[in-house]
């Protein structure tokens, strides 16, 4: 029981203390970088690996995927790799 | 990610000692470049993914023989896609040069390549290209300093004007005579290692200039926001349907049908005439319905105007970045019929012909959402030169049979995405596509790949046209078609409502698309057999060079499942209509 109330407790600690945001979820026109995210290996040749910093124009609607730019170059990706991708606002 | 798609290699092709090898990211050019340098032209296009497979020709350097290949293009060689697994062993095949193409408008990311290809210790001479984009988007690049850093020559090129392209033969003589010195490459660990120094590099080369935002930039940028975005994407189609439709229309009456009848006609009559042939004989090749006369009269003058038009549009369409544009803005509607809105372009694609969008389907990441695009251009999306027989035959009635044909077509198209995506088990993987710069296509290159299909479109329709045509001779003249009339008149009048001699159009409709639509023109029929008539060809079978394709790209199950399918679904749907419109009439 102990051990059930423990793991409780830190996963209530994960939620409350750390921000967790993903990639879909943030506010768009800002600037993130990429705290953690899926393997995959075209996300890092296209330049979103962890520690870079994306811009995030927007995400579309209706399951749609996000738009960031990367050096000024636009990239979308899909929704359920976005929700995926956790990210820190830069400045923060 | 699933491996699930093949570039196909001939091995002998790595034991070749003289090669010159094209690399670079997708979509930077290289296929341009490579027809420039050997006269030889491969498909390019601008969005990634273009070159699913390599391709090789010959050329000669102060008399030496090399073969230069153009490699699929890829983000990095960790050998994760099959385009990769093919780059990775052509550098490990050795190569007297290798010619890596970079994009000056992201050269940060292209470094990355760079870097990597530099570990295999080749002779490399860079290609910066597309420098006018660059400009255009306020980026200057110090050549010297960025030759400095990657130990090799840096030419400028705008490839598609054919600018910088004489330096680089130059140069490739120059390092093909003289043996090059190497600078050793670096090896990186990882992946952010060769981030953090491609940054650096392209720090100390960039310099950003104050720049105005072009009109091509806020149009591309608008292009890409779901209000215009989506509007703009609408209203092209709806001009671009319209074009081809009612261009293609003023094209057959302004020019194919007065060239077919007035010149070509004429001269094959003559000729034939010379001969002094029975008259019968005169009449199979030369009379009102001869085979020399259907033969060309269909393809040439019924089907080309339009294959003609739709060449001029979808060839804008790809190569001014506004496709790849609209598979982001539709991605979420595509993923409610299970595939991802990357292959929009292959469907687009289909609207052209089917071969080319299936191959194209190479680029989706997993066999299912291969499929499923397979299927539902084999069941949905006519082929341009079926939608040319179709707008004809549908032309002589209402409009608004032409606009129900089109709502039923995308109907089937999202019913067939939803049934095929349940069918075959697996995931899909989600979108993550790079956006194009968005530009006019250059003149020259824009012409003469419409050249090149319209080409190949007259060279693989033209022979299989006149093979129908001929059949259809034979089989009336000997009877057979009577006999497969009476055979098949429960299906084609009972259930389908149709004259059973339409059974024709049944027969022919399996050696090309067009054929299940041609032979309804030359029958009197009321518009709900039209309607009928057009709906079953829709459906019906694709040609035999897509179920080739199909057993090719994936096996004869899948072929034989499609078939079945599409001549099944083509009956029952065709005799639903016939039977629910006999209640209204």
């Amino acid at each position: 029981m102990v051990y059930y109330i423990d793991n409780q407790l830190v996963y209530a600690n994960c939620m409350g203390g750390i921000e967790m945001d993903s990639l879909y979820s943030v506010s768009s026109n800002e600037s993130y970088y990429i705290e953690d995210k899926v393997d995959m290996n075209l996300l890092n040749t296209l330049g979103i690996y962890q520690g870079a910093v994306v811009f995030k124009k927007r995400s579309y609607r209706l399951g749609g995927p996000v738009l960031v730019e990367i050096d000024g170059r636009g990239i979308a990706v899909g929704k359920s790799i976005a929700n995926k991708i956790i990210v820190k606002k830069v400045g923060e | 990610m699933a491996k699930c798609c093949n570039v196909i290699v001939d091995e002998n092709v790595y034991e070749l000692k003289n090669k010159i090898l094209l690399m670079g990211n997708p979509n930077v050019g290289k296929s341009v470049i490579f027809s420039a340098l050997t006269g030889m032209h491969v498909m390019s296009s601008n969005y990634a993914g273009t070159t699913v497979s390599y391709t090789k020709s010959n050329i000669k350097l102060e008399g030496e023989e090399f073969q230069i290949i153009d490699v699929p293009g890829t983000y990095s060689l960790d050998a994760v896609s099959s385009a990769e697994e093919v780059a990775v062993s052509f550098m490990q095949s050795g190569a007297r040069v290798v010619v890596c193409v970079l994009d000056a408008t992201n050269l940060t990311r292209n470094l990355n390549l760079a870097l990597a290809l530099k570990q295999f210790n080749v002779p490399t001479v860079y290609v910066l290209n597309l420098v006018d984009i660059a400009k255009r988007k306020g980026i200057e690049i110090d050549v010297d300093a960025l030759s400095k850093e990657l130990g090799g020559k840096v030419i400028e090129t705008v490839a598609v004007k054919g600018v910088g392209l004489q330096e680089l033969k130059d140069e490739l003589v120059q390092m093909t005579t003289n043996k090059s010195t190497l600078v050793d490459g670096e090896v990186f660990d990882s992946n952010n290692d060769i981030w953090d120094e491609s940054k650096k590099i392209s720090e100390k080369c960039i310099k950003k200039v104050e720049h105005k935002q072009t009109f091509m930039d806020k149009l591309g940028d608008a292009l890409i926001k779901p209000f215009p975005g989506i509007l703009i994407s609408i209203l092209v189609m709806v001009l671009a349907l319209v074009i081809i439709v009612f261009g293609g229309k003023g094209l057959r009456v302004a020019v194919f049908l007065p060239l077919i009848n007035n010149g070509i006609v004429p001269i094959i009559q003559g000729f034939i005439q010379g001969f002094n042939l029975p008259s019968l004989l005169n009449n199979i090749l030369i009379g009102e319905y001869g085979i020399f006369i259907i033969g060309l009269e269909w393809p040439l003058s019924l089907i080309l105007p339009y294959v003609t038009l739709f060449y001029f549009v979808f060839t804008f369409l790809e190569d001014c970045g506004f496709l790849p544009r609209m598979s982001i803005l539709f991605d979420g509607i595509m993923s409610k019929m299970g595939v991802q809105g990357g292959s929009l372009i292959s469907l687009v694609m289909g609207y052209g012909c089917a071969v080319p969008s299936i191959i194209g389907t190479r680029n989706a990441t997993t066999r299912k959402e291969r499929i499923i695009i397979s299927a539902m251009v084999c069941f949905a999306v006519p082929c341009i030169s079926q939608s040319a027989a179709l707008i004809a035959l549908l032309s002589t009635q209402a409009l608004w049979m032409g606009v129900a044909m089109i709502l039923l077509s995308f109907l089937i198209l999202f019913v067939v995405g939803l049934v095929t995506g349940k069918l075959i088990k697996g995931d899909i993987d989600p979108i993550v596509l790079e956006v194009p710069n968005l530009l006019i296509p250059e003149k020259k290159a824009y012409f003469k790949k419409i050249m090149i299909r319209l080409k190949s479109f007259l060279v693989e329709a033209e022979g299989p046209m006149l093979l129908a045509v001929v059949i259809a001779a034979v089989l009336k003249e000997s009877g057979l078609l009577d006999a497969a009339a009476t055979l098949f008149e429960p299906i084609v009048s009972g259930m389908l409502g149709l004259p059973s001699e339409a059974v024709i159009f049944l027969l022919l409709g399996v050696i090309r698309r067009e054929m299940a639509v041609a032979p309804l023109l030359t029958m009197a029929l009321t518009p709900l057999q039209i309607f009928v008539g057009a709906v079953v060809s829709l459906l019906y079978l694709p040609c035999l060079s897509v179920f080739g394709v199909l057993a090719k790209e994936f096996d004869t199950k899948v072929a034989v499942y499609i078939g079945v399918g599409t001549f099944t679904t083509a009956i029952l749907l065709g005799s639903v209509i016939h039977f629910i419109g006999l209640l209204f009439i």
